[in-house]
């Protein structure tokens, strides 16, 4: 048990142990912004919007009303720790390529969502999964059709590739 | 600036809350308590965070009854096959709350001591005959779940007492349960008006039980008493169905708030109550639950 105002956290935060010092009861996104994670995007400040998404231990959480305390022990990744070596990943890649975003304010937490989505998934994926994953993200300048198409342009392609290894 | 307590069993929560230091907020998953601390409702001087609390996630499908332990996070329980195959409509109907992020950290112990009347979850329990089991360093005791809502945003839970326990009847082989989730602004909000209706009913169709809760109405599921009795035990046919519709219309007085007027949320109610109960009875989609 702990006590005080002011606590440390141990987290992994994209890869890296880290040691974060917040008040227990502050938004994580505040914690998260001060790191200099900008990605972090708060908006609603509701749980609703999905600007602020961060994956806690691989699944899609709402920083805005997630508690600092939570992030205790815990493995938390932001849009900044999806790409590797300075190589966006393929799912960032696809994004580019299909123009899923016009003023891309929504975009990281998209992607973060679908990241989870593709990793607890095998193969191609249907419209309703994609839509199910992606439930409850908003894009104002309404480009949900293009990150739509890059989310099963990304699973097809694995889904190929499977299906090849499959073959041999 | 709120001190923070992070218990790991549930007797060492008890002993917390039965020091009886005021200002005092337990914290399951966090989405309610900090949407209300962020709007400067809620200012806890201490926090006791439950979530390191061990033993409460669990679902256990018995013979006669299904168990929820209260810091089950709702993501887990709509992804949950035993729960989906024992009570299908309530694992939908967790399902339709918020969005994965929330649901991802909510529990089902947190949404009802919550006590949002603009919930799901809650009138599909209340028409299932759930009960909570609460605790305290005073012993325990049950209470069904129309009697543990007493208003909005109030339970009878005692300043001392923990809800630890969801636990539902299972409804028998030829019971039919639905949930309508209406909702008036956008897909993921919530509800404007939810209906759960439960029928249990003989090959003839003759009525032997049926329940029907409003959620999101009023402060607390609205049910009216037996409407078996209502229908004098004879079958639930469209008639009888818009007939109960406008019994619960005429009977309701529902809040006005963003979601829609008292006046709007009444004639709902109406279309609602008889709309579930056909689709409980009459299409043959029983035990299931829909967005509208």
């Amino acid at each position: 048990m702990t006590e005080g105002g002011k606590i440390t956290v141990s987290c992994v935060l994209n890869g890296a142990k880290t040691d974060l010092c917040g008040e227990a009861a502050q938004p994580a996104s505040e914690a998260l912004r001060r790191e200099g994670l900008f990605g972090v995007r708060e908006t609603c400040s509701l749980g609703v919007c999905g600007t602020c998404t961060v994956l806690l231990d691989g699944e899609p959480v709402s920083a805005c009303i997630l508690p600092f305390y939570a992030l205790e022990g815990s493995e938390v990744r932001t849009v900044e720790g999806l790409e590797s070596g300075g190589r966006l990943s393929a799912l960032q890649q696809q994004f580019i390529e299909s123009q899923a975003f016009q003023c891309s304010f929504c975009t990281p937490g998209f992607l973060l969502s679908a990241a989870a989505l593709l990793d607890s998934t095998e193969g191609a994926l249907t419209d309703e999964q994609v839509e199910e994953g992606l439930q409850g993200h908003l894009c104002r300048c309404g480009c949900y059709e293009t990150v739509k198409e890059a989310v099963r342009a990304v699973a097809a392609r694995r889904h190929g590739q499977d299906a090849g290894r499959g073959a041999r | 600036m709120a001190r923070l307590l992070r218990p790991e069993t549930v007797s060492q929560a008890l002993r917390l809350l039965a020091d009886g230091e005021v200002g005092t907020k337990l914290v399951a998953g966090g989405t309610a308590v900090m949407l209300m601390m962020r709007a400067g409702l809620l200012f806890p001087e201490r926090l006791v965070a439950l979530e390191h609390v061990a033993d409460l996630d669990y679902v256990e499908v018995e013979p006669d009854a299904v168990r929820l332990g209260a810091l089950t996070r709702l993501r887990d329980l709509e992804r949950s096959v035993p729960l989906a195959s024992a009570l299908p409509t309530l694992a939908r109907a967790i399902g339709f709350v918020a969005n994965h992020r929330v649901r991802n950290r909510a529990t089902i112990g947190g949404c009802l001591s919550e006590a949002d009347y603009a919930s799901d979850p809650p009138a599909v329990l209340a028409s299932l005959g759930a009960r909570v089991r609460l605790r305290s360093v005073r012993g325990e005791r049950e209470v069904p779940v129309t009697d543990f809502l007493v208003g909005y945003y109030e339970t009878v839970l005692e300043h001392d007492e923990l809800l630890t326990e969801v636990v539902i009847p299972r409804p028998g082989p030829r019971v039919r349960t639905t949930y309508l989730k209406y909702v008036s602004r956008s897909a993921e909000d919530r509800p404007c008006v939810g209906v759960a209706a439960y029928v249990d009913a003989d090959e003839s169709g003759r009525t032997e039980e049926v329940r029907v809760a409003v959620g999101a109405a009023t402060a607390n599921p609205f049910m009216l008493g037996d409407v078996a009795q209502m229908l004098g035990g004879g079958p639930l046919d469209a008639g009888a169905c818009r007939a109960v519709g406008e019994a619960y219309e005429r009977a309701i007085e529902p809040i006005g708030d963003v979601r829609g007027s008292s006046d709007y949320r009444r004639k709902v109610t109406g279309r609602l109550v008889a709309r579930a109960l056909e689709t409980t009875a009459l299409s043959g989609h029983g035990n299931g639950a829909f967005r509208l």
